[in-house]
């Protein structure tokens, strides 16, 4: 058996509807091929070739709110350079991150903003897109709500 | 210990399960109890209990009589398309569809086991979990298990030593 839906287009309208019922051809475009070798957390810490996931324990299992709370993604950013800040609203010389925290209360997925009005996002296994809003993938039951912001001075290296 | 008789006689499969449904009931239940995510998932919700301990009793008459094949290809495409937007391996193994699957392969063992090994051969969905589970094995090293492409790599490698593929 193929793989299905290898890429946001191939997904059925009812599907997006549920999932990121928000999304829409105005709101979004799609800025790279799907891919599995990174993800969402690796791609807005600047990383393109690895998978960071620390939502299984030591043998595998699956973690649980409160440990698969955003404060476990909170303080990887912030070993990565990123503080906490009151706001997703740009500002010049710094990238901003926002968590997305689900109705389960635990991290579910994190966009990246390096320009003013755009955000960047790894979706799943799927694509990288460039959205306008955070509220574009927002969806209380899938990824949830953008809950947490992050903020890093770019630095030229 | 299970005895050569015992598999011949097909009281257990080759994994060891006995083939009854007391025994499922109770691996399925311990699979519950023993996973705090899905213990808490379960307590909120009865519809997801009851989906989860699943098999036929809660399909509707006209799954019932789809094969073992059409389950599970039915299941695997639901948990996919629900899964793929997921960056989490935890968000993607406490998926319904994905536990459903793992209730089909306590129960009817290898031919589960084939079925998502060959998927696994054609796609990168990460099975790791479920093919760990149904089987008590588990050939990759801790320190790769959030890792798709790897995970792949040692359980095709594995399905290779055993004759699985």
């Amino acid at each position: 058996m193929d793989d299905y839906y290898k890429s946001l287009k191939d997904f059925p309208q009812r599907i997006i509807n549920r999932q990121w019922p928000n999304l829409n051809s105005s709101n979004h475009e799609l800025t790279s091929p799907p891919t599995s070798t990174y993800n969402c957390v690796a791609w807005a810490n600047g990383m393109d070739h690895i998978v960071v996931d620390l939502s299984l324990d030591e043998d595998g299992e699956p973690l649980i709110y409160p440990d698969l709370s955003c404060w476990l993604y909170i303080e990887y950013y912030q070993k990565a350079g990123f503080e906490l800040c009151d706001s997703h609203i740009y500002e010049q010389g710094y990238e901003k991150i926002a968590l997305y925290e689900n109705s389960q209360q635990t991290f579910e997925h994190v966009a990246l903003q390096r320009n003013e009005g755009v955000w960047l996002s790894k979706v799943g296994e799927l694509e990288d897109i460039q959205h306008t809003t955070l509220e574009a993938l927002q969806c209380v039951s899938y990824y949830g709500l953008p809950k947490w912001f992050m903020k890093r001075k770019i630095t030229n290296t | 210990m299970y005895s050569t008789k015992d598999i011949e006689s097909k009281h257990v499969d080759r994994w060891g399960y006995v083939k009854s449904k007391a025994d499922y009931d109770l691996r399925l239940q311990s699979h519950r109890v023993s996973n705090p995510r899905i213990k808490k998932c379960y307590k909120q919700s009865r519809a997801m209990i009851a989906e989860c301990s699943w098999v036929v009793k809660t399909m509707p008459d006209k799954q019932r009589t789809l094969s073992i094949e059409e389950r599970f290809n039915h299941l695997a495409k639901e948990w996919k398309m629900e899964t793929k937007g997921l960056s989490l391996a935890a968000s993607k193994i406490t998926n319904d569809h994905y536990l459903a699957i793992i209730g089909l392969g306590v129960t009817y063992g290898d031919r589960i086991v084939k079925l998502i090994l060959n998927d696994l051969s054609n796609s990168t969905a990460y099975w790791h979990y479920a093919l760990k589970k149904i089987t008590n094995q588990n050939p990759v090293p801790k320190e790769f298990i959030t890792d798709v492409d790897r995970t792949r790599h040692f359980w095709l490698e594995w399905a290779t030593e055993n004759r699985m593929i």
